[in-house]
Order: structure tokens, then sequence, then C-alpha cells
């Protein structure tokens, strides 16, 4: 299968440009005086003018989705025949919890519905499959370890079975109150709990391509980058550069990772 | 490459397995009552697991899921000490269990900013497909699936496009979901919950019943079960999947994407409409769901087509459903009968189809179980006996 457009947004800004200015420059996540993402700085408010009832979450990833599309190298993409992965570690959590604070305050009987609608892990797919009208397979997976690789997979296997002819993989996580005490009791000193979205169309086929990413025997993905001055190489897991210094810690951050490998920023 | 279903576990309302899910069928009835185990504020009527102990430290969904497990290895002859010499993929559904929706935890965080490490653990250690493949110390994929109340056909289905594709040569694959405040109120908001007993198809049905439960498959290759000398008689033989980019909560009126999965998935499967022997519905009893489904079976199948919803004796079980519904599909077309469709009593002529109201026998070869999900997921799998 192969990347045709990249989309991404992160506390480095929106678009890959600016994820690459900031490992070119070597701009620290420590450097950011928030690791919140300003969704309203970055995106233009009209691709959310439909989305008047999605949450941040949605907004989010719906951001890199988009950019992705513009991004895309085949300047057409049959929406009737794509597909849609979505993963994420955590989901819309911060959705939840709005909605148990409904549960606590008001009680079982009077909850807002659309809190619980957008609560549901797969709402952003949906609300992505809405926006651009897309019409093939739609899945949402959770997963705290890789969620990459998986999503990754999935789309492999959709491609060869013709469950679709292109396919939107996004990842997303987001932060929030309860995922940063979380972070800071559980995890190792020197991480930073950030949020981001990465979005890739992907295609069965292999024009205006950016790379192309297959699977080896055992089952690894391996990342063949397209770079008009470079000969292609292979990358596999333990190729990829950790953009851990540049966009914090995700479980979706090998996402931010194949970016960097594809620009042969290794 | 074809890929058979090796074992089957299943617990829900109507049973703690399948030869007691299948008494259920045969000759029950189950009456969805209050839970007893969560203390609501609201009366609707649960379909819940009696009698069903939670492991400590664990959440009820990964019970429940461990529970389906022990039987699906029990009536397998594939054991778990098999499974070291193949690449083996866990995937697994789930609504519940991928949330923290621990309202004891988040009432003490709320309230007393106290966030109670434990419960993070917990929840840290409900990912399905990740527990259950520490569990077994498995190598090969691992999902966990949360498309909503699609997600355990969808785990199915990836399991098969895994083997078909080279990923693994055995899965382990179904959905799990407890009864829990946050879906209760939740659809309870959306007008969706029945205050009696759900009625699938019914002219004068009114909403849907929260049920839990667990269903696992185990599924091999062709060629492991070439090399185990294993006669299975149930293949999977196709799965697909489409959305209706309509609308968050409800389902496409002409049921755009659930005609497109079905008729992809009957294109993947080298049949047609007239094979098919049954379609174990979604059903559950809501007023879009039962018409989307009836309109779309009127337009593809012939209009004899026997079918029927199994909510009626489980409840909806969320992202159990459709591991649960693959399991009574493998079920019914293996022994070559299926249950009343439970609830049902009056025709409703907008839907304009009858699902069947006794034990029916059926003696085709395919069968299909159809599942939608909220975000507008439709979701198809089909099973062939040999």
């Amino acid at each position: 299968m192969y990347i045709t457009g990249i989309g991404t947004i992160g506390i480095f800004g929106l678009g890959k440009d600016a994820l690459l200015n900031a490992v070119n420059n070597k701009i620290s996540v420590t450097s950011y005086e928030s690791l919140n993402i300003d969704i309203k700085s970055l995106v233009d408010k009209t691709l959310f003018k439909k989305l008047r009832r999605a949450d941040r979450f949605t907004k989010l990833v719906i951001s890199s989705v988009n950019d992705a599309i513009n991004n895309n190298q085949n300047q057409t993409i049959d929406f009737e025949n794509c597909g849609i992965i979505l993963a994420t570690a955590y989901g819309p959590h911060n959705t939840t919890f709005k909605f148990l604070d409904e549960l606590l305050e008001y009680g079982e009987k009077n909850v807002s519905p659309i809190k619980f609608s957008n609560s549901v892990h797969n709402a952003a797919a949906s609300y992505i499959a809405q926006l651009f009208g897309i019409k093939g397979p739609v899945t949402t997976i959770s997963n705290f370890i890789n969620p990459v690789d998986e999503a990754f997979k999935l789309a492999d296997c959709w491609l060869n079975t013709e469950l679709c002819e292109n396919i939107i993989i996004c990842f997303i996580d987001e932060k929030g109150d309860i995922y940063n005490r979380a972070f800071e009791e559980l995890m190792k000193k020197n991480s930073y709990p950030t949020e981001g979205s990465c979005s890739f169309i992907i295609s069965a086929q292999n024009n205006n391509l950016y790379a192309s990413v297959n699977f080896d025997e055992t089952n690894q993905m391996v990342v063949s980058a397209v770079d008009k001055t470079l000969t292609n190489d292979n990358f596999k897991n333990n190729d990829f550069q950790s953009c851990k210094n540049f966009v914090g810690d995700m479980a979706i951050s090998k996402a931010f990772d194949i970016i960097l490998t594809i620009h042969k920023i290794i | 490459m074809k890929v058979y279903v090796a074992g089957c576990g299943a617990v829900c309302a109507a049973g703690k397995n399948i030869q007691e899910i299948s008494d259920t069928f045969k000759n029950g009835k189950v009456i969805p009552a209050k839970s007893t185990f969560l203390n609501t504020q609201i009366d609707y009527p649960v379909f819940e697991v009696k009698n069903f102990n939670t492991v400590n430290d664990e959440c009820r969904t990964f019970s429940l899921l461990k529970h389906a497990l022990i039987e699906m290895f029990d009536n397998s002859v594939l054991k778990e000490t098999d499974l070291s010499k193949y690449k083996v993929g866990t995937c697994f559904g789930t609504t519940v269990a991928c949330q923290l929706n621990d309202l004891d935890f988040y009432r003490e965080y709320k309230y007393n900013n106290n966030l109670i490490i434990s419960s993070i653990e917990k929840y840290l250690n409900s990912n399905l497909a990740a527990e259950v493949k520490k569990i077994y110390g498995l190598s090969g994929p691992d999902t966990t699936i949360v498309n909503a109340c699609t997600s355990g056909t969808d785990a199915i289905g990836t399991a098969w496009l895994w083997i078909n594709n080279g990923f693994c040569d055995i899965a382990i694959a179904g959905g799990a979901d407890e009864i829990n405040k946050v879906p209760l109120s939740g659809f309870g908001s959306l007008n969706n919950i029945s205050e009696t007993s759900c009625k699938p198809f019914d002219k004068n049905r009114q909403g849907l019943n929260i049920g839990e439960g667990a269903g696992a498959v185990l599924l091999i290759s062709e060629k492991v079960a070439q090399e185990l000398n294993l006669d299975l008689s149930i293949e999977v033989s196709a799965y697909s999947t489409a959305t209706d980019a309509y609308h968050l909560t409800a389902p496409s009126p002409e049921g755009v994407g659930l005609q497109k999965a079905i008729k992809l998935a009957l294109f993947l499967a080298q049949t047609k409409p007239g094979d098919i022997a049954f379609i174990n519905a979604h059903g559950t009893a809501t007023k879009d769901n039962d018409l989307v489904e009836g309109k779309v079976f009127s337009k593809i199948f012939e209009a004899n087509i026997k079918f029927l919803s199994t909510k009626g004796f489980t409840g909806h079980t969320l992202g159990a459903a459709g591991a649960l519904e693959a399991i009574f599909t493998i079920y019914g077309l293996k022994n070559r009968w299926i249950p009343r469709s439970a609830g049902f009593e009056e025709i409703d002529e907008e839907i304009g189809l009858r699902p069947v109201t006794e034990v029916t026998e059926v003696n085709k070869n395919y069968a299909i179980t159809t599942s939608l999900a909220f975000g507008g997921n439709n979701s198809i799998l089909i099973f062939k006996r040999q």
C-alpha cells in the first residue's frame, strides 16, 4: 500500500511542514508554554461549520484528516470507495468525563444525549465520514501499546480484500486533567504528556506517492520512502527516528515518526 | 484461503454456555428485570447474566470474556498449549471496557481531587485484545475494536482478514460488554429503551433492552486445519462493512450502507441471496433499526427469507452482540435449526416482513448475521456449512 497524503496537528502547529520545521530547528517539547493544542488559532473555523455538536477530540482529528486530504498528491479521492481507520489509545475521554459529570450532577434521567453520543469511541470516525461523504468501511481501534502498526495491518487487509480503494488512517490522542495526573503518577520522569493527530491517505495505486508500506515475514512494518534526490530505502521499526522530543509522549507517537522517516530524517 | 471455526464460547442472559443458551432458545424465555448489581435511579429492565461473579480487580466485561474463552477451548480440539506453535492474533470488540467510566473513581476525583491509581490500572488492564494476548502468551496481532454495536462482528471479521492476509494462522476473536450506567442512561436519553421486554420487528416495538455477555470464537486457517487433521464443518465465508455517512445516531433511512455491505459480503462469499438459509438480524427493536433492516432484506432477499432477532433472549449486549450473534448463527447453521424471534407478535406493515415465530428448520448452506451501529456502521459476516 502507498501513502499519498499526510496531515498532522500537534503542539508544533498544523501540517507536516510545521512538524519538520520543529524537528529541523530542534524546537523541543519543553520549550512550549502549554502542551495543549490551540485549535482555534491553527484551523480555519469554517471546517467545523457542520460540526457544531462535535467535541474537541473530533475537531483535532478532523483537522489532521483535512490537512491530509489537502496534501494528497493524487488530487481526487473516490470517497464512495474510501475507508476510515481511526486509531487511538484512550479515545474521547474528556467527553466521557463530561458525561459522568452529568450523571453525578443531574442524575441518570437527565443526561445529555449529545454528550453521550459524542462519548462513544467511534463518534469521531462517524463525523469524518459524514463531513467528507465517505461510504466505505469505517473502524475505530483502541490499543494502549502500539495502535499504529495495527491500523496499518488492517488497512493492508482492507485493500487486499478490496473492501475499498483508498483509506484514511488517522491517529489521535487528546490530553485532559485526569490523563495528565495519571501520566504524572504512572510514567517515568522526563515524559511529557501531549496530544495530537496524524492522518495518512492510503492508496492501492502506486502513483504520486510519498512512501510504500509493507510488512515483512515477521509482521514488522517496512516503510520505503520515496525522494527524488535519494535512493529508496527501507526502514523498519528500529530505524524510525523518535519524534518524542518534538511532539511529546503519546501512544500514537509512531505515526509522527513515520512522517519523519518518509522525509528521510533518521 | 479458507478460515474455519474451531471453537466457540458464549455467556449471556440466556445461559452461561452454548448448551444452556440453546436450551433457552428451544424451550425457554428470558424476562428482563432491573439490574441486581447496578444501583440505578432508573427502572429500565435489563438482560443480566445472573449469579455471575466478577473476578477481583477485574472489570466485569473482562470476567465475562474469560468465561467465554474457557468454554471456547473446552469445545475445541485445539488446546491452549497448541497455540505456541503458531502466530495467533487476538481481536475483540467492546464499548464499555474501552472507557474509564467508573463512577466511583470519577466521583472521588471530582469532589476530593483524589486520583485512585488502582482504578486507572484496572482500566489499563482491560484492553481486551491486549489482555487475552498476554494471558495466553501469544505473538500475533492484537486489536480492540470500538465500533459501538458492530464491534463484535468487526472483531471476527478483522480476525478473518488477518488470517486471509497472512498476519496470523489462528485468531481468537469476539466481543464482550457488561451492563453499565453510561450506556443505560445514554440510550435512555436517546429515548431508545423499552420499559418492557423488547419486541424486535413487531408493530408495537418500543425500543431495546440493554444486555450483557461475551462471545469468543477460535478461527484457524485451512493450512493449520490440514496440519492438525481437523474436520471442521463451519467456515467463515466473508466479512464486509460499509458506513452510511448519514447521522451519528440514526441509520440511513434507505439502509445505504447496509445494502452495500450485504452485497459486497455475498460477492466475497461467492454466493447469492437465494443460497442463504437464514439471517440473524441485528433487530434491536428500535423503530429505525428494524425498519431499515426490513427494507433492505426485502430489496435483496426473497420475500420468504427466514430471519430472526435473538435480542428478545439476550437484550442488546452492545460490543458483545455481534460476537454472540455470530455464534448463534454458527450454531443454527451447524445444527440446522434457529429459534423463534422472541418478542415478535404482530407484523409491522411498514416493514412488511415477518421473522420466524417458532423453532425453524434451516437447510441451506450459508447464513448471514447483520450488525448496525452508532455512527452509521453496517457489518456483515457470512458463514458456510461444509
